[in-house]
């Protein structure tokens, strides 16, 4: 059972690489653009991943007229190390519409974990994750699911933004064993404060076993600040 | 019958003889009513006049398509407030730059407005010489001022910048140069050649009289500068962050102002002279001499004659001083 828990959380972790998700407008022409990013830590749908690190991160997005693809690279977390992946999709919008679906496929380093994923050292395919989001105005909706290298976790999100704020609630299905930590929901809210700069706070709001039940799974529900700086890379 | 018809074609012969005595007439006879206003073409611009009439208030308005007049009045007769008008005309304003509308596509730097183009220059003011042999003349104002240069156009605003998901937001297009101002026209030269006629009864000097108005035209004034185009608004975008799901994307700048355009030069003063005809006063004089001893000058011996020329010479010299007095008493 210990197990089972400490694997859900360690699917969490690999989860991790299910972050993502582009809603994108659907542009007219070729575009490449890159960005790098620092962070006190790693934030991973309300989970702090890297227990405290701060993390490194990077993307390379090559678009054109809707479609996208492209690579994000970070430091990774404390169980798997660096993770890079790989993502296309598509995404435009109508009037106040938008829409994008988009598949992921993540990559770590130090993927030694036999879990319930088929994860493997370097090797691709193994754990890939499908993103569609709606979106209408500044409100949107994403649904994700893995498609590749387990099954059954689920992860839904709720966002809206206004000028330099934005707030999403997520809700993690984690189809866990009974006894374990099956759902859990968090509430994130950011403030851009400038170009570069961007503050985030994170709280779990909710979770199916009791915030001190380690044997259940429970996750940390302290809050969580985060500041990140990006920096565009002009191509 | 055939009387008949010879009357009518020799009604019509006479018929269209005065009325070619009466167009020859009228080339030579230029009345202007009271207050009425009257445009001379350009054809009259090198005109001699065997009469010129213009009652008080009259305005003669010269046609400005020929830039120098020359005017000869053998007989004037000037009333209250006449004006001769000869303005150069106010340049034409340049013509604004378009301004790029809306937005540019994703991703793309906005347009830069189009620059307004210059003012025309203004009209130089006519260049006048008028003589005038003058039987009454109570006040004239002659105006060949220089038009004022046209307005610069306006410099188009700049097209704002292009959004999009996947790439920074893109700065706004800069804004169009305003236009120069168009130079201010010269004031036209005015030379008023003036003698009295016997009968008039004028004497001295007429500075007091005419008033003449020849500045320059102002230069026009600038175009002003087009705005820069809006940058793209930063937005958050879903994709993957250290800190979540959502992303923000920077904004693009604003684009730069275009310049405004400079002021127009102004034109030059044109200049004003006014001097007593001598030639024409020595001529009168004498015929006037002539006309009142017809009989000695029949007699007269060489020496006489010589003595004549002697007191042309003298009395040409009293003549020209007395126009250099009257000058400085203006």
């Amino acid at each position: 059972m210990l197990l089972k828990k400490a694997n859900l959380v360690r699917m969490g972790v690999a989860a991790a690489a299910l972050t993502g998700g582009i809603a994108v407008a659907t542009p007219a022409m070729a575009e490449v653009s890159a960005s790098v990013a620092v962070a006190n830590m790693y934030l991973w749908r309300g989970i702090d991943l890297g227990d405290g690190s701060a993390a490194v991160s990077g993307d390379l997005v090559y678009s054109n007229s809707g479609a996208y693809g492209g690579i994000w690279v970070s430091s990774g977390d404390d169980s798997l190390g660096n993770e890079y992946d790989y993502f296309v999709g598509y995404g435009g919008e109508a009037g106040d519409f938008s829409y994008d679906l988009s598949l992921w496929n993540y990559n770590y380093s130090d993927a030694d974990w036999n879990g319930n994923f088929n994860t493997s050292n370097d090797s691709t395919g193994d754990l890939s994750e499908i993103i569609l989001t709606l979106g209408y105005g500044a409100f949107s909706f994403s649904y994700y699911d893995n498609v590749a290298g387990g099954s059954g976790y689920e992860y839904f999100t709720l966002s809206g933004t206004y000028d330099k704020f934005s707030a999403t609630v997520g809700y993690h299905d984690f189809n866990a064993d009974p006894g374990g930590n099956d759902d859990m929901t968090h509430l994130n809210i950011s403030y851009a404060f400038n170009d570069n700069v961007t503050f985030t706070a994170s709280k779990v709001i909710d979770q199916d076993c009791d915030k001190n039940d380690a044997v259940c799974g429970a996750i940390d529900e302290d809050l969580n600040f985060v500041v990140s700086y990006s920096l565009p890379i002009e191509m | 019958m055939k009387y008949h018809r010879m009357f009518v074609r020799l009604f019509i012969a006479t018929f269209g003889l005065c009325l070619l005595a009466a167009n020859a007439w009228s080339l030579e006879r230029l009345h202007v009513a009271a207050g009425e206003t009257h445009t001379l073409g350009a054809e009259y611009a090198d005109w001699v006049f065997d009469e010129l009439v213009l009652d008080d208030g009259a305005t003669l308005v010269l046609d400005g398509s020929a830039p120098r007049w020359s005017i000869e009045a053998r007989r004037a007769s000037i009333g209250k407030n006449v004006s001769i008008v000869g303005v150069g005309l106010t340049g034409s304003a340049g013509a604004s730059g378009a301004s790029a509308e809306g937005q540019a596509k994703d991703c793309r730097r906005g347009q830069s407005g189009a620059n307004g183009t210059h003012g025309k220059p203004g009209g130089d003011g006519l260049s006048l010489a008028l003589t005038l042999s003058l039987e009454k003349l109570d006040s004239l104002a002659i105006d060949v001022r220089g038009g004022a240069g046209g307005i610069g156009g306006d410099g188009g605003n700049g097209q704002a910048g292009g959004a999009a998901d996947k790439c920074p937001g893109a700065s706004g297009g800069d804004g169009g140069d305003g236009g120069d101002g168009g130079d201010g026209g010269n004031g036209g030269n005015v030379r008023v050649y003036y003698s009295f006629l016997p009968e008039s009864g004028l004497q001295g000097g007429i500075g007091k009289r005419v008033s003449t108005k020849n500045t320059a035209g102002a230069g026009g004034g600038p175009g002003e500068a087009g705005a820069g185009g809006k940058g793209a608004p930063g937005h958050y975008v879903n994709m993957r962050t250290l800190a979540g799901n959502k992303k923000w994307i920077p904004g693009g700048e604003e684009g730069e102002s275009g310049r405004p355009g400079k002021v127009g030069r102004s034109g030059v003063k044109g200049q004003y002279v006014l001097e007593r005809d001598l030639n024409r006063r020595l001529d009168e004089l004498l015929l006037q001499q002539k006309m009142a001893a017809p009989k000695a000058a029949a007699t007269q011996s060489p020496a006489s004659n010589s003595e004549d020329n002697n007191l042309e010479k003298t009395l040409l010299e009293i003549l020209k001083r007395l126009d250099a007095l009257e000058k400085r008493g203006r």
